[in-house]
């Protein structure tokens, strides 16, 4: 829909044009043309820019939409570009015109929308511009009705598409710096001190999520994290949330309990090696586990090395192998350790046998030190549990930080480093 | 979405339970009918080393 509008003849091309911005517009530029008309001087041409490619934006001139209860028609848009670090950045602005609130600014950048306008109450402090930006050894912040803004970028922008009408001169090619605040609370409000050269203003800029439907336009797809954008918890992040901490508990609790719960360990042999009995026998009762026998050498700056044959109940042989011990240390290092130990799987229940022969060593002081033999059977391993625990909880915090990682998010386009602050 | 991370996640939870209480991974490679063959076999086995440990390595050929 449209509002009430006259038209005027491009005096530059003779194309019909709207005139639809009231009394304060200053210049209309024609975009069929590029013509650049004075409003105040019977649409005298005063330049013209051709071939300019109009940037992508769901909204168009004579558009009109509710802000806030307030109607306003869409009379300017301009297309701003900026390049720094091999980087691009471009957006759109479209000047709006209320007949009873005057002139606002309806922006579009990366599908997201917000709505600007200018401020009369400036924050107390000088006027805000890139040199004092980098000339500043903290962050530079202002407060403003109550609220603490941040420094968060300056943009060096220039125009490279201009249509419409508007209260100053825009023109093709020119250029502007603004330096931007943001609210530190989280509301989703931006102060930005902006200077095109010839004048300064400061304004505010909300995010505007419900632009398109106001305005009758085709809604945009917003890309990334907008830095004014609100959060929004989604429920899909809550559930996850519910989900991840539940079956962490339960992987958790699962470990804990493998840990603590199962089959005592049994002593087949403390003693001298010397005094230990050929074959050591012991009951295993659980074959759908595996059993572990356990090795401990009282040594010290010695070496050990034993022949190990295990025999099952029914005379299979499980294992004909060697466990070597060593284990050497100073005053402030060791090396080594005086732990062996030989997992094997059960095959049938019932009494095992156990040889451990010294078959070498380092010194015959090794056969007189004392050697444990421990066995135990029913053997879980909890770090199976320990490890999904361990996703879960990544999955867990991952979805439980949403409202953080949004806000890094925000503020993750700041130009403002660390070293700085 | 939500019935997959449910499945996938479940999957894991059970495989890590499974793996837990069946004590996957503790039993080691020279125990067993097999590896007794293959040391029956195997007139050179070499052991190098002790178990455990990281800095004394003595290589002898039995």
């Amino acid at each position: 829909m449209t509002g009430n509008v006259r038209s005027i003849d491009c005096t530059n091309c003779g194309a019909g044009l709207e005139v639809l911005g009231g009394g304060r517009v200053t210049t209309q530029v024609c975009g069929y043309c590029g013509a650049a008309l004075d409003a105040n001087e019977n649409y005298k041409v005063l330049d013209v820019f051709a071939g300019m490619q109009r940037p992508a934006s769901p909204f168009r001139l004579g558009m009109t939409g509710r802000v806030q209860g307030v109607e306003f028609t869409i009379v300017g848009t301009i297309g701003k570009i900026e390049r720094y670090g091999g980087k691009t950045w471009t957006w759109v602005d479209h000047q709006l015109y209320s007949p009873t609130h005057g002139y606002a600014w309806l922006t579009v950048e990366d599908g997201h929308t917000l709505l600007t306008r200018k401020i009369r109450d400036w924050p107390v402090g000088p006027f805000l511009t890139s040199r004092m930006v980098e000339a500043a050894e903290a962050r530079p912040s202002r407060n403003w009705r109550r609220s603490l803004f941040r420094y968060y970028s300056t943009s060096s922008w220039k125009i490279d598409f201009v249509e419409g009408e508007f209260t100053w001169r825009p023109a093709r090619g020119a250029r502007g710096v603004t330096v931007s605040l943001m609210c530190n609370s989280g509301a989703p409000e931006m102060l930005a001190y902006a200077d095109n050269g010839s004048e300064r203003e400061v304004e505010v800029t909300r995010y505007f999520a419900g632009a398109a439907e106001a305005f009758g336009a085709r809604p945009s797809v917003p890309q990334g994290t907008h830095p004014l954008q609100p959060y929004q918890p989604k429920a899909r992040s809550a559930f996850y949330r519910r989900w991840f901490g539940g079956v962490l508990a339960i992987a958790v609790a699962g470990a804990v309990a493998l840990s603590t719960i199962g089959a005592a360990t049994t002593t087949l042999w403390d003693g001298p090696v010397r005094d230990m009995p050929e074959a050591l026998v012991f009951e295993v009762d659980d074959t759908s586990r595996p059993a572990l026998i356990r090795l401990r050498h009282n040594i010290r700056n010695e070496w050990s090395a034993f022949a190990v044959t295990l025999t099952g109940p029914d005379g299979t042989s499980l294992a004909e192998t060697f466990r070597d011990i060593s284990y050497y240390s100073g005053s402030d290092w060791s090396e080594g350790s005086r732990f062996a130990s030989l997992g094997f799987q059960p095959q049938v229940a019932g009494a095992h046998q156990l040889t451990l022969e010294l078959e070498e060593s380092s010194s015959g002081r090794v056969a007189d030190s004392a050697l444990r033999v421990m066995v135990r059977d029913g053997r879980s391993r909890p770090l199976w549990l320990w490890m999904a625990a361990g996703l879960f909880m990544l999955a867990f915090l991952w979805s439980a930080s949403t409202k953080l990682r949004h806000k890094a998010a925000r503020w993750s386009g700041s130009d403002w480093t660390e070293e700085d602050d | 979405m939500r019935v997959v991370v449910v499945v996938l996640s479940l999957a894991v939870l059970g495989g890590a339970g499974y793996a837990s209480w069946y004590g996957i991974g503790t039993v080691s490679r020279d125990t067993g009918a097999a590896a007794v063959r293959g040391a029956a076999v195997g007139a050179s086995s070499v052991r190098s080393g002790s178990v455990g440990a990281t800095g004394v390595r003595r290589v002898r050929v039995k």
